[in-house]
C-alpha cells in the first residue's frame, strides 16, 4: 500500500490546474438546460476538446489520452477545484464512448467519437419509456427491419438533454414476439430526423432537462446498430454498468459540495440548528468515504479487477449523500431557502438551491435506489428472488 | 499510488483467519462465560505461535516487525470472530508502547510479550473500563501525560459487569507515587496520542469485521427463515434492510485501511483519518446490530441467540478508545474551518 502521488501523476495535475487556469470561462455560463446555456457548453467542450482534455480514458486514436483511473481522478479533482462548467457532453462521454469503443465496429468508431469528443455531436439516452421505468426489460418502442433500415415507431420518455441534444443512444424492440430482455437492440439515432418528435418536459426546476422522444416511422440505417441485433440489453447493461459504476459521478464532486457546506455553515452558523454539526462532519466524512473507496476501487481495476454489482452501491451512496448535503444547506440558508433560481440573489445561494432540486432527482435517475438496493441484496447478498 | 494490499499481508490474514474459525467458535466463547478467567490459554498459545501476538514487535526482539497496515487486516478478522482473548490490547497496543519505549527500560518485556509469555495492559485515561485486566502482570498507565508502569501488585482492580459477556472488565485504582514514571509529561504526550490512534483504529478494524460477521449471520437466517409459504429473505424490505449494511460498509472499509496507512506513515492527516474510522465503523457496525436483531426476530432478542456475542462487542467497543462524541467532537477541530484540509485533492498528501 503507498499511497503517494507518484512525480508523473503530480506533474499531471499541474498540467491540468495549469490548463484549467488559462483556458476557464471568464463569466459563468447560463445552465445547459437553456438553448443559450446549451450552445455555451457545446463551445466549453470544443475549447475542452483543443487541450485534448474531453476523454481523457479514451484511446489515443479516439481524441482520448490513455489516461488511467488514477489520472482521472486528478482530473476531475482539478475540474472541481477550478470550478469548471458542467458536461453537457456526459451522455456521450462517459457513457456512449465507452461502450462504442468496447462493443462498436470501426465505422461506428470513426463516424462517431470523433465529433463526440469536440462536441459538434451532443447526445441524449433514451432508455425509458412510460411503462419502462425500473422495470426496463418491457419495451416495447419497436424497431421493424426493412432491407438495410430499421423503421421505428413508439415512445420514449425522460430522456436527458433531448431538448437541444442532436443525437440519441436507445434501446428497441427488434422482435415483435420477443418479450423482456430477449429480442431488444442498442440503436443509435439522430434527434433531428423524419418521424422523430421531440417533446421536451421541463423538470422541477422548469427548464426542459428531459424530454419526450416520439417515433413514427423513422428510418435508420442498420449500421446503427451497436453490437448485434438482439443483443441490446447485454450493452444496455454494459453502459448502465459505466454508468453507475465510477465515471457518472466522480468523489471531488462530492468533496466539493462538502467543501462549500462547510464554509456555508461556517458562515451561517446564526441559521444552524442544534443536531448540524454533527451531520455536516457525517457529510465530509462521507465525500471522504466516496473518494476513498473509488480510489480503492480503480486500484483495483487497474490492476484486472472487473466492476460488477459493487457498481449498485455507489449510486446509492453518493445519490443520498448529495441529498443530505444539500437539505443541510438549505436549512443554513434560513429566508433565502425561499428564493427560486432566476431570483437576483447571490450566486452561491441560488447554485444551493438549484443543487437541491436537482440533488432530489438523483436516487431516481440511472436505475431508482430501490432497484439498486434490490441488486445489492440479490446479487452481492445473495437473497432469494 | 497503490491502494492495495500485498498478496503476503493478505496470505497472513487468511491464515489467521483458518485459526480463528476452527479455535474461535461460539460455543468456545460462551464456554469462556462461566470459566474461573475468561481466557483461553490453548488458543492464546496457538495465535503466539502463528506470530499474531508478537506481530508489531521487532523482529529483532522476536517479533515480526509488522504494521498498522497488516494489524488492520487482523483486528477485522478478530472481529469476526469474535475472539475474547485481548491481543487488541496487550499485543497490539501494549506492543506498540513498549517499542517505543528507551531500550534500558524494557527488561526484556518485549521479547517475552513477542512469544505471548507477558500480559501487560496499557491504561489510557480515556478508558474508564480496562477489559481483562485481571489477566495482566504489568501496567502502563497515563497520569497527567506522564507514563507510569506498575505491577499488578500495586494496583487494585475493581470488577464491574461488562455488558459484553465475553470481556470482563474493571476500573484500576493506583497511587503515582507507588508507581514507577518512565517518561515526564513532555516526553510521552506524542506517545499517548499515537497509543489512542492505535486503539482507536484497531477497534474501528474490529468493529468492521464484526458489522461483516452479523451481516453473514442474517443473510443465512433470512435466506432459510420461512414465512407465507417463502424465505423471508425474498421480501423487499427484509433485503432493503440488509443492502444498506452492506453499502455502508463498503465504504467504511477504505476509510478504516487508509487510516491504517495514515497512522503507519506518521501522516499529517492521521488524527483526522483515525477518527473518521472510528465514526464509519461505529456507524455501520450499530446498523447491522440493529438491523440484525430485527431480521431475526424475536429469537434475535434472546440470551440463546449467537447473535448477542457479536452485538454486545459493538456495544462496547463502540465507547472504547474514544467514544462517538469524542470523535465527532475531535473532528470538528479539524474540519470545521476555512483553512480544512477537505475537499477535491485533500484526500491524499
Amino acid at each position: 500500500m503507498d499511497l503517494r502521488y507518484s512525480p508523473e501523476q503530480q506533474a499531471f495535475r499541474k498540467e491540468v490546474r495549469k490548463w484549467f487556469k488559462s483556458n476557464k470561462p471568464k463569466e459563468l455560463l447560463a445552465s445547459f438546460d437553456t438553448l443559450e446555456g446549451f450552445e455555451s457548453h457545446r463551445l466549453w467542450e470544443k475549447k475542452l476538446s483543443e487541450g485534448n482534455w474531453t476523454a481523457i480514458t479514451w484511446p489515443k486514436q479516439f481524441g482520448g489520452r490513455d489516461a488511467n483511473l488514477i489520472e482521472w481522478l486528478i482530473f476531475e479533482e482539478e475540474y472541481y477545484l477550478a470550478d469548471l462548467p458542467g458536461r453537457v457532453n456526459q451522455n456521450g462521454i462517459f457513457l456512449l464512448g465507452p461502450t462504442l469503443i468496447e462493443y462498436g465496429t470501426e465505422e461506428q468508431k470513426e463516424r462517431f467519437l470523433p465529433k463526440m469528443v469536440n462536441g459538434e455531436e451532443i447526445w441524449a439516452q433514451a432508455w425509458s419509456e412510460t411503462e419502462a421505468g425500473s422495470d426496463l426489460a418491457s419495451i416495447r418502442c419497436k424497431a421493424v427491419k426493412e432491407g438495410d433500415k430499421f423503421i421505428l415507431n413508439g415512445q420514449k420518455v425522460w430522456s436527458s438533454r433531448a431538448a437541444f441534444a442532436d443525437w440519441a443512444f436507445g434501446l428497441f424492440r427488434s422482435d415483435p414476439e420477443s418479450s423482456r430482455h430477449e429480442g431488444l437492440t442498442f440503436l443509435l439515432f439522430p434527434l433531428k430526423l423524419d418521424g422523430v418528435r421531440v417533446k421536451p418536459i421541463e423538470q422541477l426546476d422548469g427548464e426542459p432537462g428531459f424530454a419526450e422522444i416520439f417515433f413514427e416511422d423513422a428510418e435508420i440505417p442498420i449500421s446503427n446498430t451497436v453490437g448485434g441485433e438482439g443483443e441490446g440489453w447485454k450493452i444496455t447493461m454494459a453502459t448502465a454498468g459505466f454508468e453507475r459504476g465510477l465515471m457518472l459521478r466522480s468523489p471531488a464532486r462530492f468533496q466539493s459540495t462538502a467543501r462549500k457546506l462547510v464554509n456555508l455553515y461556517l458562515n451561517n452558523i446564526e441559521n444552524a440548528s442544534p443536531g448540524i454539526k454533527e451531520k455536516v462532519i457525517q457529510c465530509c466524512l462521507d465525500a471522504e468515504a466516496y473518494a476513498l473507496s473509488t480510489y480503492w476501487t480503480a486500484c483495483r481495476l487497474m490492476h484486472g479487477g472487473k466492476i460488477g454489482s459493487e457498481a449498485s452501491t455507489n449510486k446509492v451512496f453518493w445519490s443520498e449523500l448529495d441529498c443530505l448535503m444539500h437539505e443541510l444547506a438549505i436549512s443554513l440558508l434560513g429566508a433565502k431557502a425561499g428564493l427560486g433560481i432566476l431570483d437576483k440573489e447571490s450566486e452561491e445561494v441560488v447554485s444551493w438551491i438549484r443543487g437541491y432540486l436537482f440533488s432530489l432527482a438523483g436516487p431516481i435517475y440511472a436505475g431508482t435506489n430501490e432497484i439498486q438496493r434490490n441488486i445489492v441484496a440479490e446479487r452481492i447478498l445473495g437473497l432469494p428472488k | 499510488m497503490d491502494f492495495r494490499f500485498t498478496e503476503e499481508q493478505l496470505a497472513f490474514r487468511d491464515s489467521l483467519r483458518k485459526l480463528l474459525l476452527e479455535e474461535c467458535t461460539t460455543e468456545s466463547i460462551r464456554n469462556l462465560w462461566k470459566s474461573e478467567n475468561g481466557f483461553n490459554q490453548d488458543r492464546w498459545d496457538k495465535l503466539s505461535n502463528l506470530g499474531v501476538v508478537g506481530s508489531i514487535i521487532d523482529e529483532d526482539d522476536g517479533g515480526l516487525s509488522l504494521s498498522d497496515i497488516d494489524l488492520v487486516l487482523m483486528a477485522e478478522e478478530v472481529g469476526y470472530s469474535g475472539l475474547p482473548e485481548p491481543l487488541l490490547e496487550v499485543s497490539w497496543v501494549t506492543a506498540s508502547l513498549l517499542n517505543r519505549l528507551p531500550n534500558h527500560n524494557h527488561e526484556n518485556w518485549r521479547p517475552k510479550l513477542a512469544n505471548g509469555d507477558l500480559l501487560a495492559l496499557t491504561c489510557h485515561e480515556i478508558n474508564e473500563f480496562i477489559p481483562n485486566a485481571h489477566l495482566a502482570e504489568f501496567f502502563f498507565l497515563q497520569h497527567g501525560d506522564g507514563l507510569y508502569y506498575t505491577s499488578k501488585a500495586d494496583v487494585e482492580l475493581i470488577p464491574r459487569e461488562g455488558l459484553d459477556p465475553s470481556i470482563r472488565i474493571f476500573t484500576i485504582d493506583w497511587n503515582p507515587k507507588r508507581a514507577k514514571r518512565l517518561m515526564h509529561r513532555s516526553e510521552s504526550v506524542d506517545l499517548w496520542q499515537e497509543v489512542l490512534n492505535r486503539g482507536a483504529l484497531l477497534v474501528s478494524a474490529q468493529l468492521i469485521g464484526l458489522t461483516q460477521r452479523l451481516l453473514d449471520m442474517s443473510v443465512d437466517y433470512v435466506k432459510t427463515r420461512q414465512q407465507f409459504g417463502k424465505p423471508i429473505g425474498s421480501f423487499q424490505a427484509i433485503k432493503h434492510l440488509l443492502a444498506d449494511i452492506q453499502i455502508q460498509l463498503d465504504f467504511a472499509r477504505p476509510v478504516v485501511y487508509k487510516a491504517a496507512h495514515s497512522l503507519a506513515s506518521k501522516g499529517p492527516g492521521r488524527y483526522r483519518d483515525v477518527s473518521y474510522a472510528k465514526l464509519a465503523s461505529s456507524k455501520v457496525s450499530k446498523l447491522a446490530a440493529r438491523s440484525s436483531i430485527q431480521a431475526h426476530g424475536a429469537i434475535g432478542y434472546t440470551w440463546e441467540a449467537d447473535l448477542q456475542i457479536f452485538m454486545k462487542r459493538i456495544w462496547f467497543l463502540d465507547i472504547f478508545w474514544g467514544s462517538h462524541s469524542w470523535h465527532l467532537n475531535r473532528l470538528e477541530k479539524e474540519l470545521l474551518s476555512p483553512s480544512s484540509k477537505i475537499g477535491p485533492g485533500a484526500s491524499f498528501v
